[in-house]
């Protein structure tokens, strides 16, 4: 074998040495040349135009006097959250004149809360901001390579990133395998690829801008833009009736990191609360989430008193809310199920306000 | 698995290390053949029969061929049956469909009917390339300018090896075969030169050609919507964009073959700097050219037989090259238009310009710009996607007219004449050897900075290279 008489003569040992730090050398100056490369020109690339978030957050923006009240969170806020209905939910419990803004986008992630947290609290008009607990991050590595995935991968969200992985309520290896889709991401990022490519070559047809209807502040019901992926999940919902109540099993069950996951939260309401705006969490119904979300809301209930919780996903609290024929798949409400979620989300967002909860059963404090 | 793609990386940094650590030449060929194997299997593993089948041909015939003394009629069959075989598994998979199509055409302007019979089968990659790789074994073997190879091993290896597998170049069995018997050192290996013509074939294929291929799409997609300007832009571009792309390939196939102790001839060399047809023919897909002038043209009787008999084989040639890149009538006209190009030349070589005396430089320039000119028309049908939109093209082409009101951006413009000057540039002053000659630290910094901002001009998502459909 070559590479044994390599190893065992000094001369072609030190050649081999020799090989490995010119290729060392070349990596090194590939990669400062690569992420110094990718920086400059993120500088000067225009943000990507992103399904549902860019023509939220352009609205959002130039609708600052518009909305009081602002819900920040997943396709569980995007979906489930009906601006008109919490605002007649405020109003019968006694909180009239919410002017609510859904600002939900599917597959959030804690980067991107954070990102757009910030642009929420700059907003004067905004008097409270109700956050929902973010995905931490893309599922896989394939979707690390997407281009919104991509624009959260900047260096300046890592500490987001990291913080979000970390504290997801999951096990040690899970957490560790999320950690390397998280490094595969930066990495790509880093790499450059196509930045220059699309600055020099421009597009000769770009394509439209995306839009996005407000007439319901943000709200669209899953199922009303059908896709193949939504299709399929609602396809595996309606096939599997057991599925349903075997997800129902999840609640009371208890998931590690919880503790964490609930200082995470915390740590981002206070911020909220920082900023001079009232902050609250909302836990949103989630079948496939009974044992997670359930439990940091009530662990953030039970660690911050003075915080309000929102936390709808308790089978035994909102019974109403986990009929199977409100819901369209494992994880979202149907429109129906979306009403009667926003309507009580309303009264108590008004409890909240007013003082009035009833101590954490109800969702509130 | 393209070359420009990160498992390709990964698949040859795992060959490479294997065949680097092996000292037995039996089993450094044993692990290329299977690594090419399982490299053609990562687009269809179905194909690897057709493979097969070829190889088995090709090692009968030469075994034949062994056994037999030249001129033997038994040897003269075999290789019939060989070449036959191998064409008829090309034509199936290639030809089956345009000819019947055409059959049934042709039958109805005669004014009879016929039924046309099509096979829903799909090209595999590669097939025109390893098939005439497995005729060069057979041809060569019967003429005696190579040994037939005892071991199948040697002759699977010859025709399956990865580099030059899918898209070329086509590589003789005379040039490589005896490359085999001796096993590859390391210390012949040139490492930097390798890398650097590498990294020149990536920059062509995934920086230029895969940039340009947008714009080359929307003006051949609908050439009315846009103005005359625009057009010749698109024509010029694909002009580019097919050079970039197939010699891009050729470089990255010669690199890894060389990285592997394998050297192959070069593919192209400068062609659009062709002062005449002929000459663009020597710097264009040198391999293809070449066999078919030494497989084709001169078996023909090629220049031996008279000028008109000569014309007539120019033209089969030429014809027959063109439908080697496809089953339709646009690469017919394609190869019909370089054939034509080739006999008008060889007239006005003997009746015209053999009465002046040599222009100099001006004569090369315009020699250079008629030629490109040319081309530039036959690329329009070897790009177009029917013949319609071929003669569509090539009006606006050749009158500057078209009724179309959109334009390509700005900077195709600026980008095309820096093309033009890049490719001058390069046959002036060679990038690779300048790089290759710098002192083993300077290149790996040179290579790494290269690597890096090249890395950043290629376009999101792959796309296949232009040859491998052929």
């Amino acid at each position: 074998m070559i590479l044994l008489d390599t190893l065992s003569d000094p001369a072609a040992r030190r050649t081999l040495i020799g090989h490995v730090r010119l290729i060392g050398l070349f990596a090194l100056v590939f990669a400062v040349v690569c992420a110094t490369l990718s920086l400059a020109l993120r500088s000067v690339s225009p943000a990507p135009d992103m399904l549902v978030l860019t023509p939220k957050l352009e609205h959002f923006q130039a609708n600052t006097d518009k909305y009081d009240t602002v819900f920040l969170g997943t396709s569980r806020t995007f979906y489930h959250i009906i601006p008109d209905l919490v605002e007649d939910g405020a109003a019968d419990a006694g909180c009239p004149g919410l002017s609510v803004y859904n600002f939900g986008v599917f597959g959030l992630t804690g980067a991107e809360q954070d990102w757009l947290l910030d642009a929420v609290l700059e907003a004067d008009g905004v008097r409270q901001v109700i956050l929902e607990d973010p995905l931490p991050q893309p599922r896989e590595f394939a979707e690390t390579m997407t281009e919104r995935a991509r624009y959260f991968s900047a260096p300046a969200g890592y500490d987001a990133a990291i913080d979000s992985v970390s504290s997801y309520p999951e096990s040690v290896p899970k957490r560790i395998f999320r950690s390397g889709i998280f490094a595969f991401g930066a990495a790509y990022d880093l790499s450059g690829v196509g930045r220059g490519s699309a600055l020099a070559f421009p597009e000769a047809q770009p394509p439209a801008p995306h839009t996005f209807d407000m007439s319901e502040d943000g709200f669209e019901a899953l199922g009303d833009k059908m896709t193949d992926g939504i299709q399929a999940r609602r396809d595996e919902f309606l096939s599997n009736p057991d599925g349903f109540t075997e997800a129902l099993d999840l609640y009371g069950r208890t998931s590690p990191n919880i503790d964490a996951r609930a200082a995470y939260m915390i740590g981002k309401l206070r911020k909220v609360e920082a900023a001079g705006k009232t902050a609250a969490l909302y836990i949103s119904p989630d079948l496939l989430e009974l044992d997670r979300t359930a439990q940091v809301g009530k662990r953030v209930a039970e660690t911050a008193p003075g915080l309000s919780v929102l936390n709808f996903n308790r089978p035994d609290a909102y019974p109403d809310l986990f009929e199977r024929d409100v819901w369209y798949d494992f994880s979202h409400l149907s429109r129906s199920g979306a009403e009667r979620l926003s309507r009580k989300a309303g009264a108590e967002l008004c409890r909240a306000q007013t003082g009035t909860g009833e101590g954490g059963v109800n969702a509130i404090r | 698995m393209l070359f420009v793609e990160l498992r390709f990386f990964a698949f040859f940094a795992v060959v490479f290390g294997l065949v680097w650590t092996l000292k037995s030449n039996e089993w450094r060929k044993r692990v290329l053949t299977l690594a090419s194997y399982v490299f053609y299997g990562a687009w269809d593993w179905r194909f690897l029969g057709l493979i097969l089948f070829v190889t088995a041909v090709s090692y009968a015939v030469g075994a034949v061929a062994e056994h037999r003394p030249p001129g033997d009629q038994r040897r003269k069959t075999a290789l019939t049956f060989g070449i036959v075989a191998a064409l008829g598994v090309l034509g199936l998979f290639k030809y089956f469909n345009f000819f019947t199509d055409s059959f049934v055409d042709f039958a109805g302007l005669m004014g009879f009917s016929a039924s046309s019979v099509t096979l829903d089968l799909v090209l595999p990659v590669g097939i025109s390339f390893y098939t005439f790789q497995a005729i060069s074994y057979m041809v060569d073997v019967h003429r005696g300018d190579v040994a037939a190879r005892r071991s199948v091993l040697d002759v699977a290896f010859y025709i399956a090896f990865f580099p030059q597998l899918v898209a070329g170049p086509i590589v003789r069995a005379a040039t490589f075969i005896p490359q085999m018997d001796t096993p590859r050192r390391w210390a012949d290996v040139s490492v930097r030169a390798c890398l650097a013509l590498f990294l020149v074939g990536f920059i062509k294929k995934a920086c230029v050609s895969d940039n340009i291929a947008p714009y080359v799409d929307l003006i051949f997609a609908d050439p009315s919507s846009y103005t005359a300007a625009s057009v010749v832009g698109g024509v010029l571009l694909y002009a580019v964009q097919i050079y970039c792309d197939f010699s891009g390939y050729s470089d990255m196939a010669i690199a890894t073959a060389g990285l592997l102790g394998y050297r192959f001839p070069p593919n192209f060399d400068s062609p659009y700097l062709s002062p005449n047809i002929q000459d663009f023919w020597r710097r264009w897909h040198i391999s293809l050219s070449s066999w078919l002038r030494d497989y084709l043209y001169i078996p023909l009787g090629g220049n031996r037989r008279g000028n008109a008999r000569r014309d007539v084989n120019l033209m089969t040639t030429m014809l027959l090259g063109g439908l080697w890149h496809g089953a339709s009538m646009n690469f017919v006209i394609w190869g019909g238009l370089h054939g034509g190009a080739l006999i008008v030349e060889r007239l006005w070589n003997t009746h015209v310009a053999s009465r002046f005396s040599p222009m100099g430089w001006i004569g090369a320039f315009v020699g250079m710009a008629v030629t490109f000119y040319w081309v530039n028309l036959a690329w329009i049908f070897f790009r177009a996607p029917t013949l319609e939109e071929s003669f569509a093209i090539a009006k606006t082409y050749l009158t500057w007219s078209s009724p179309g009101t959109e334009t390509l951006p700005v900077p195709v413009w600026p980008m095309l004449a820096a093309l033009g000057l890049f490719h001058y540039a390069a046959n002036k002053i060679d990038a690779q050897v300048l790089l290759a000659r710098l002192a083993p630290d300077r290149f790996a910094i040179a290579y790494g900075v290269l690597a890096a901002v090249s890395l950043s001009f290629v376009p999101l998502g792959y796309r296949p290279f232009i040859y491998f459909q052929f």
